[in-house]
């Protein structure tokens, strides 16, 4: 199995506080990857080394073979936290400028999508609810044939009806033989789909493991991200 | 991919200017139509319109330049911007490009509106103004100053000049915000932005104002001729129209070394909140 990401003594700092403390790990293609951890851990600045949007970092981060640039873009369809959208932009035009820059984005798949979630195509994104703008922009991320989905807590501020909706658009549409690399700290949710689990606290990595082996050992990955993150309640 | 990213920052660009520019359109037909119906009423309301309308059109496109620099960079839009397959200098050139072709056509529509005030202005006038370009004449061949054609000639080359003043402004912007943008300063972008601006502006006006003095080029206007000099603007003293260029190519010099740094700055230190 071929490492999608490839990361090594990766460290990052912001002034005196450590955000990211010497993370190494591999992950292979093919599998569905839950990023686990509370809020403030460093899941969001792990996945922006990994997305080209921090570059002053120390260690090497290797996605599919090359630093984060052209290529590695090319190939993540990367959903941030925030919305990220420009005010003036409408869905169409949303898919419009995906269908530009991304030789792998299926505009029909997009626009079925669009359609099957009532959304009014010529409505001014800004002017949505949060709810519509977020499954806008997952659209516009699993309407790509990506090598690798990296998946910023796309299951934060939604109520859990709208997370199961969610959660199914992901499993319904991501390529097969593609990566997934999700971060959330909503365990309960994800851990059926996941097939391997890596979980950060305080800027370290403290668990990357395969969930087939822990459900083995008796275990879930609730009882493991509670007993590590017992400290952050 | 550059051509795509043009093509989107048009798109993007256009919409906050299509107003201004409409509302010039709007103003020129209220004038044409005063002219045509002989309303005078309608076409100074239009020609006090229309002199706003051009100021108004320099002042919100410079503001736009920024605006749109900072907000798709640096704003949340950055993640859109910075995760797209493409190079930083890709982003950078297809934003300068823009923003400059914005700027010079908000200067001809800021030309445009006071040409046709003029032109207005001369057509309600009763020959005031044929008057008075028979008095500049006569006093042109009095005193002996170049023709009306050669002053033309000049001011269009010192026009070109303005086309530097574009550039480096772009330039000094961008390098400005993204400098702000960086670790160091980015919890106050909009203040250390400010800050880097002036001293990279005050920086060149500095040198390229004593180059433009002391620097032994300069284009002049002598009695029916209009040339390049090798003597620097402080020593032509008998010559009327005398311009130091050295300031002027310094200027393009630094804005464009700004430009590669920039550049620079986006490949390696990029930091998007």
């Amino acid at each position: 199995m071929n490492d999608i990401i490839k990361i090594e003594n990766l460290k990052k700092s912001y002034g005196r506080h450590v955000v990211l403390d010497d993370i190494s790990l591999s992950l292979g293609e093919n599998q569905i990857v839950g990023l686990l951890g509370p809020n403030g851990c460093g899941k969001t600045t792990l996945i922006k080394t990994m997305t080209g949007l921090i570059k002053d970092y120390e260690g090497s981060v290797i996605i599919d073979g090359e630093k984060p640039g052209v290529h590695t873009k090319s190939i993540i369809s990367y959903l941030p936290e925030k919305s990220y959208l420009p005010d003036w932009m409408r869905p169409i035009d949303a898919l419009k400028y995906f269908a530009d820059f991304y030789s792998d984005f299926d505009m029909a798949k997009a626009e079925k999508m669009i359609r099957d979630f009532e959304l009014d195509s010529k409505q001014k994104i800004k002017t949505m609810s949060k709810g519509q703008q977020e499954k806008i922009s997952l659209i516009l991320v699993m309407s790509r044939k990506a090598k690798l989905y990296i998946l910023d807590e796309p299951l934060g501020g939604v109520d859990p009806a709208a997370r199961d909706a969610i959660l199914s658009l992901i499993m319904n549409n991501y390529a097969e033989s593609s990566t997934v690399l999700m971060s959330t700290h909503l365990i309960h949710d994800i851990e059926p789909v996941l097939d391997r689990a890596l979980m950060i606290s305080k800027g370290k990595l403290v668990l990357n493991a395969d969930v087939e082996k822990i459900k083995e050992g008796g275990r879930t990955v609730e009882d493991i991200f509670k007993e590590v993150f017992a400290y952050a309640w | 991919m550059l051509g795509k990213l043009i093509k989107n920052e048009f798109k993007q660009t256009s919409k906050s200017l299509v107003a201004v520019y409409s509302a010039a359109g709007v103003s020129i037909l209220f004038m044409l139509l005063s002219y045509l119906t002989k309303i005078a009423w309608l076409g100074a309301a239009g020609s006090v319109a229309l002199i706003f309308i051009g100021v108004a059109a320099i002042i919100m496109t410079l503001v736009m330049v920024i605006n749109n620099f900072a907000r798709s960079l640096y704003g949340s839009q950055g993640y859109l911007s910075y995760t797209l397959p493409v190079r930083c200098s890709s982003l950078l050139f297809s934003k300068f490009f823009v923003s400059f072709v914005w700027i010079i056509v908000s200067y001809l529509v800021m030309m445009l509106t006071a040409f046709i005030v003029a032109w207005y202005t001369k057509s309600q006038s009763n020959g005031m103004f044929e008057s008075a370009f028979e008095m500049i004449k006569e006093l042109q061949i009095i005193s002996d100053l170049p023709t009306l054609k050669l002053i033309l000639e000049y001011l269009l080359i010192l026009g070109l000049g303005s086309i530097v003043s574009v550039i480096s402004f772009v330039s000094f912007v961008y390098f400005a915000i993204t400098v702000a943008n960086t670790r160091k300063f980015q919890n106050k972008p909009v203040l250390f932005g400010m800050i880097f601006f002036f001293i990279v502006y005050f920086l060149n006006k500095t040198i390229s104002t004593e180059l433009m003095l002391d620097l032994p080029l300069s284009i002049y206007v002598s009695g029916d001729k209009i040339g390049i000099g090798f003597e620097s603007m402080q020593d032509a003293g008998n010559v009327l129209f005398n311009y130091g260029i050295g300031g002027k190519l310094f200027t393009l010099v630094f804005a464009v070394l700004l430009l590669v740094v920039t550049g620079v700055i986006m490949e390696k230190k990029v930091n998007v909140k």
